[in-house]
C-alpha cells in the first residue's frame, strides 16, 4: 500500500510542480505572484484543445501552439495589465493579477463553455500501461513528471547558459544594480511573466489528459502550485519540484492512512509546519528585492 | 567629457537639489564632496538616468543626455559603481563581469576589457567561479568597479566606494582610481571621506542643500580650514 | 359618523365581492385574447447552457408544436427567456424581471440549483405559478410552497433511488465515495437517512473534493473494505478521476452514479481507461436517449428549429415539463388564472409524458411531481442504454 500511495503522490506531486514551476519563475524576477497562473494554465489547456481535439492537429503542433499562444497572452497582459502597476505597490500588482484571472476565467466560459461540462484531452501517449504491483500506472502519468523534470531542466540551463536568462537572474537577484549594467528591467518583468505564462503552456497541454478541462480548474491548479512554491521556497526551481512532490505524497499518505477527509487539511498542516520550522522553505534563499 | 548645467530633481514634494552646475573634464578625476542628504547621490542618480530631473541638463561629451534611460546613458560611455557595491551576489564573479558588459555587442572588445579588468584585479581572477555574495567587502568593490567598467566606459561615476571599507583596504581603493586615471579614465568620485578624494582628486566641488557651495583643485580646497568646516558642519 | 362608517363598510363589502369578477374580467398578467406569456430563466451563456438553454430549446419545441395545433385555448404560448448565467443575484434579477416587467403569465425554468434556490423566495411571494424544470436541490420544492412545481427529480429522490438499486441488484457490501460541498451534502445527508432506514450502513465512507487529480488513497480504501457496490455522489470530473484510478487496480465494483453525470457517452471518454465504466450505472431523468427511434419527432423538431444542435437529454427535460405545464394550462380552463393553474397543476395525476421515467404526480402536498429515476448505462464501445427505473416512495 505504501508504494502505491508514494507513486500516486508522485504523479499528482508533478502536477502541482508543473504549476509551480511557472510562478517561482514569475516570483524570482519580479518578486510577485502572479494570481492569474492557474488561469493561464486553463487558458493554455483550451487553446491546445481547440488545436489537438477541434482542428485535429497534431499533439506536439498543439503543444507547440499552446506554449506560443500563452507566451503572447502572458507578454501581452503583462504589458497592459501589469506593467502600469509594477512601478507602484506589490499590492496593486497582486490585484491586477486577480482582475486578470477573472478575465481569463470569463473568457473560457464564454469561448468553451458551451461544448460540454468536463472536456476530456486524449493522451500524449497510448502504449501498454505499466503494471507495478498490481497497480497500473497510466504512460500520461509519466509523461507529467517527466515534463516537470524537463521544464526545471530546460530553465536551469537557461538561465545558466543564455545572456537573457542571466540577465533574469541578474534582475531578480538585484533590480538596481540590474538597471545601472543596462538591463531594461522592466521588459525583463514582461518577459518573465510571458515565460511564466509559456511554461503554463508547456503545463497545461501535458496535465490536461489527466486533469481534463474546465473553466474552473485554474483556481485548484493554482492553490496546489502556490502551496508547491511556498513549500520549495518560493525562488528556487528545484524547491518547486520537491515542493509539489511533497504535498502531493503528503496528501496521498493522509489519504490512504488517516482517511480521506484529511487530504485537502494535511497538505497545509504540512506546509504550516514546514514554514514554522523553515521559514525559507525547503531549498528557499533570501526573497528578491523589488526595484 | 561631462557638463552639468543647473541640475534640479525633486522626490515627491521634496526638492533635493537646487542647481547644479559643474564639469568634468576629460582625463580628470573629479570629487564631488558632501555630507548625508547633501543631494551627492542624487546627482548620481540623474547623471545615469536612474532618476528623471526637472530642470537643467547633462551633456556627454556634447550630446544632451538628460532624462535619458540607464541603458542609453551607457551605451554613450557613463558607467556608474554604485554605493553600498551592489552586486549580482547569487551570481558567480564570471556571471557579474559578463553582466557588466550586457549592454555591448562587441565580443571581441569584452573578451579585452575582461582580461584587462582582471589584470587590474588579480584577486577576481582567483574566485571567477565564486558566488559574488562570497567575497569580502573589499572585494566586492572590486568587483563593481570591475563590473562597470566591463561597460567600456569613457566615464566612471563612483559613489562612495570607500564606505564599509577596512582602512587597509582603503589605500588599494585609492590605488585603483589612481591605476585607472593613469590609464586616461575620466572620473566622478561621490565621496565623503575628505581623506580619499584629496589623495585622488584633480577638482573638488562641495555640495550642501542641494546646491554646490565650494569649488577649486581638490589639493588647495580640501586643505582649506574653513571649507571643511562648512562641509563638515 | 356612525352612518358614514357603515357606508364605508357597505362600499368595502361591495368591492370585496366585486373584486374577483373583475379581476377575471381584466384577465390575468401575461394572458390575451390570443397569447400567454411564460417565462423561464436559467443559464444562457457559460458551462451551465445544459439546465438552461439546452432544456428551453425543449420546451420551446413543445410550445411550437402546441401553437401549430391551434394554441391552448385558441391563445399562442410564448417563451420569455432570462439569463441567470448561473448565478444566485442574477437568477433573482430574472425573475423579478420576468415577474415584474415582461408580466408573465407563469414560470417554467430553474437550471442551476444554488441560482433557483435563490430566486424562491421573490417566487414564492409573487404567487406566480413556478415549474422546475432541472434544478435538483430540495430546498427548491421543499418545504413546500403552493406555487412551485418540480419535474425535475430532487437530490434525495435519486439519493433513495440509489441505495435501493445497489440493494435490487445483491449488493452487500455497499460504499459511499462522495463530495462534501453543498451539492454533495444535499444528496449525502439524505443517503445516510436512507442507509439508517432500510437498516444497512456503508462498508465505507470516503471523500473526494471536486478538483481532485487523483483517488488512488480511496480506491485503495474501497478495495480494503471490499466493497461491491459503490453510491457515487460525485461531479464528472472527480468521478472519473474515481473510476480511472480503480481501473488501475483492476477493481471494479458497481459503481452507481447520479444525474450529476449525465452523460455516460462523454464520462466514458472523461474517464480515459477503456472498459472502466463497464459496471457504471447512471440516473438519468428521461426514458429515451436522444437516438432512439421513440423520440425521433423532437429530434426533428429541435435539430430543424436550431441547426447545429443535437437532440439531448436536456432538451427531453424541456419537452416533458413543457408538456405537464401545457396540460395544465389546458385544464386551467379558456380564462386562466394564476390560481386555476395551480389548482390544475395539483390535480395532475400519473399524467404521461414523451421523456420522463414514469406517469407525473403533482399534489397540494407535494410538489415534487416526478419520482421515477431512469437507470442508463454505456456498454464499452456501445451505445448508452436504458436498463430500468425506480420507482421511489
Amino acid at each position: 500500500m505504501l508504494s502505491y500511495l508514494l507513486l500516486s503522490g508522485l504523479t499528482t506531486g508533478s502536477i502541482y510542480a508543473l504549476v509551480a514551476l511557472g510562478i517561482v519563475l514569475v516570483y524570482k524576477a519580479t518578486g510577485t505572484i502572479n494570481f492569474a497562473h492557474g488561469d493561464q494554465l486553463m487558458i493554455a489547456g483550451f487553446l491546445a484543445f481547440t488545436l489537438h481535439v477541434l482542428l485535429g492537429l497534431p499533439y506536439l503542433v498543439a503543444l507547440a501552439g499552446a506554449v506560443a499562444g500563452s507566451f503572447a497572452l502572458g507578454a501581452v497582459a503583462a504589458q497592459v495589465g501589469f506593467r502600469a502597476v509594477l512601478r507602484t505597490s506589490l499590492v496593486n500588482v497582486v490585484l491586477a493579477t486577480l482582475g486578470l484571472a477573472f478575465v481569463l476565467k470569463g473568457f473560457a466560459r464564454l469561448t468553451w463553455g458551451g461544448i460540454s461540462d468536463y472536456l476530456s484531452f486524449p493522451p500524449l501517449v497510448r502504449p501498454e500501461p505499466i503494471l507495478i504491483g498490481d497497480m497500473v500506472l497510466l504512460p500520461q502519468q509519466l509523461v507529467v513528471t517527466a515534463g516537470a523534470l524537463a521544464v526545471m531542466g530546460l530553465f536551469a540551463l537557461f538561465f545558466r547558459l543564455t545572456t537573457i536568462g542571466k540577465a533574469m537572474q541578474a534582475t531578480a537577484d538585484n533590480p538596481r544594480a540590474a538597471r545601472l549594467v543596462g538591463i531594461r528591467v522592466e521588459r525583463i518583468h514582461l518577459l518573465a511573466f510571458a515565460v511564466g505564462a509559456a511554461i503554463a503552456g508547456a503545463g497545461a497541454t501535458l496535465m490536461a489528459p489527466l486533469t481534463l478541462l474546465y473553466p474552473d480548474i485554474g483556481f485548484m491548479l493554482f492553490i496546489k502550485g502556490f502551496a508547491a512554491a511556498v513549500l520549495g521556497g518560493l525562488t528556487s526551481l528545484p524547491g518547486a519540484l520537491v515542493g509539489g512532490i511533497a504535498i502531493g505524497v503528503v496528501e496521498a499518505l493522509a489519504a490512504g492512512y488517516i482517511h480521506s477527509s484529511f487530504l485537502e487539511v494535511s497538505a497545509f498542516v504540512a506546509i504550516m509546519a514546514t514554514l514554522v520550522l523553515r521559514p525559507r522553505g525547503l531549498m528557499g534563499g533570501p526573497p528578491p528585492r523589488r526595484a | 567629457m561631462l557638463e552639468v548645467e543647473h541640475l534640479a530633481v525633486s522626490y515627491g514634494p521634496t526638492r533635493i537639489l537646487e542647481d547644479v552646475s559643474f564639469a568634468v573634464p576629460e582625463g580628470q578625476v573629479v570629487s564631488l564632496l558632501g555630507g548625508n542628504g547633501s543631494g551627492k547621490t542624487t546627482v548620481l542618480n540623474a547623471l545615469c538616468g536612474m532618476v528623471r530631473p526637472d530642470g537643467g541638463s547633462a551633456r556627454i561629451a556634447g550630446e544632451d543626455c538628460t532624462g535619458r534611460r540607464p541603458d542609453e546613458i551607457l551605451r554613450r560611455g557613463v558607467a556608474q559603481v554604485p554605493q553600498g557595491r551592489e552586486v549580482f551576489a547569487t551570481m558567480t564573479v564570471a556571471e557579474n563581469l559578463e553582466m557588466g558588459a550586457y549592454a555591448r555587442r562587441d565580443r571581441d572588445g569584452v573578451r579585452r576589457d575582461t582580461e584587462r579588468v582582471l589584470a587590474l584585479f588579480p584577486r577576481l581572477r582567483e574566485k571567477a567561479r565564486r558566488r559574488a555574495g562570497t567575497l569580502s567587502g573589499g572585494e566586492q568593490q572590486m568587483l563593481a568597479v570591475a563590473r562597470a567598467m566591463m561597460s567600456g566606459p569613457r566615464l566612471l561615476l563612483m559613489d562612495e566606494p570607500s564606505v564599509g571599507l577596512a582602512p587597509a583596504v582603503l589605500g588599494d581603493m585609492v590605488a585603483t582610481i589612481r591605476a585607472l586615471r593613469a590609464e586616461g579614465m575620466t572620473i566622478l568620485l561621490v565621496e565623503q571621506n575628505v581623506g580619499v578624494a584629496a589623495a585622488v582628486a584633480d577638482t573638488a566641488h562641495v555640495l550642501r542643500g542641494g546646491r554646490i557651495v565650494h569649488s577649486g583643485p581638490a589639493a588647495r580646497l580640501l586643505g582649506d580650514e574653513e571649507v571643511l568646516r562648512s562641509y563638515l558642519g | 359618523m356612525r352612518q358614514s362608517q357603515g357606508l364605508l363598510r357597505a362600499a368595502a363589502l361591495a368591492g370585496a365581492l366585486l373584486a374577483p369578477a373583475l379581476a377575471a374580467a381584466q384577465s390575468a398578467p401575461g394572458v390575451t385574447a390570443d397569447t400567454l406569456r411564460i417565462g423561464s430563466f436559467g443559464a444562457l451563456t457559460g458551462p451551465g447552457y445544459l439546465y438552461g438553454r439546452l432544456v428551453m430549446n425543449g420546451v420551446e419545441a413543445v410550445f411550437d408544436q402546441v401553437n401549430a395545433r391551434g394554441g391552448v385555448h385558441g391563445r399562442r404560448l410564448v417563451l420569455v427567456r432570462e439569463d441567470d448565467r448561473c448565478e444566485p443575484g442574477a437568477a433573482i434579477a430574472a425573475t423579478r424581471k420576468l415577474i415584474h416587467q415582461e408580466q408573465v403569465f407563469a414560470l417554467i425554468g430553474g437550471g442551476c440549483s444554488n441560482a433557483t434556490i435563490a430566486a424562491r423566495a421573490e417566487i414564492e411571494q409573487s404567487g406566480i405559478p413556478f415549474l422546475v424544470f432541472a434544478s435538483v436541490h430540495d430546498g427548491i420544492t421543499m418545504p413546500r410552497a403552493r406555487n412551485i412545481f418540480s419535474t425535475a427529480l430532487t437530490s434525495t429522490i435519486e439519493s433513495q433511488a440509489q441505495l435501493a438499486y445497489a440493494l435490487e441488484q445483491g449488493a452487500r457490501r455497499i460504499a459511499v465515495v462522495s463530495m462534501r460541498d453543498a451539492w454533495g451534502r444535499a444528496r449525502y445527508q439524505p443517503l445516510m437517512e436512507e442507509f439508517r432506514r432500510r437498516g444497512v450502513s456503508p462498508v465505507a465512507d470516503e471523500e473526494i473534493t471536486p478538483d481532485a487529480n487523483d483517488a488512488t488513497p480511496q480506491v485503495l480504501r474501497l478495495r480494503q473494505a471490499n466493497a461491491d457496490a459503490v453510491i457515487m455522489l460525485l461531479y464528472p470530473k472527480p468521478g472519473a478521476v474515481f473510476l480511472r484510478d480503480a481501473a488501475r487496480f483492476g477493481y471494479r465494483p458497481l459503481a452507481i452514479g447520479q444525474s450529476g453525470i449525465a452523460d455516460p457517452a462523454a464520462f466514458e471518454e472523461q474517464v480515459g481507461v477503456p472498459g472502466a465504466t463497464a459496471r457504471f450505472v447512471t440516473i438519468s431523468m428521461v426514458r429515451y436517449t436522444p437516438d432512439m427511434p421513440e423520440v425521433a419527432p423532437w429530434r426533428d423538431a429541435i435539430q430543424a428549429k436550431y441547426p447545429g444542435d443535437r437532440l439531448s437529454v436536456f432538451n427531453l427535460f424541456g419537452v416533458g415539463a413543457a408538456q405537464v405545464l401545457v396540460e395544465a394550462l389546458r385544464r386551467a380552463g379558456p380564462e386562466p388564472t394564476r390560481e386555476r393553474l395551480i389548482e390544475a397543476l395539483n390535480g395532475i395525476r400519473d399524467f404521461p409524458t414523451d421523456a420522463f421515467g414514469g406517469g407525473i404526480t403533482c399534489t397540494p402536498e407535494d410538489g415534487r411531481c416526478n419520482k421515477t429515476v431512469v437507470w442508463i448505462q454505456k456498454e464499452p464501445g456501445g451505445p448508452i442504454r436504458v436498463i430500468g427505473t425506480t420507482t421511489v416512495r
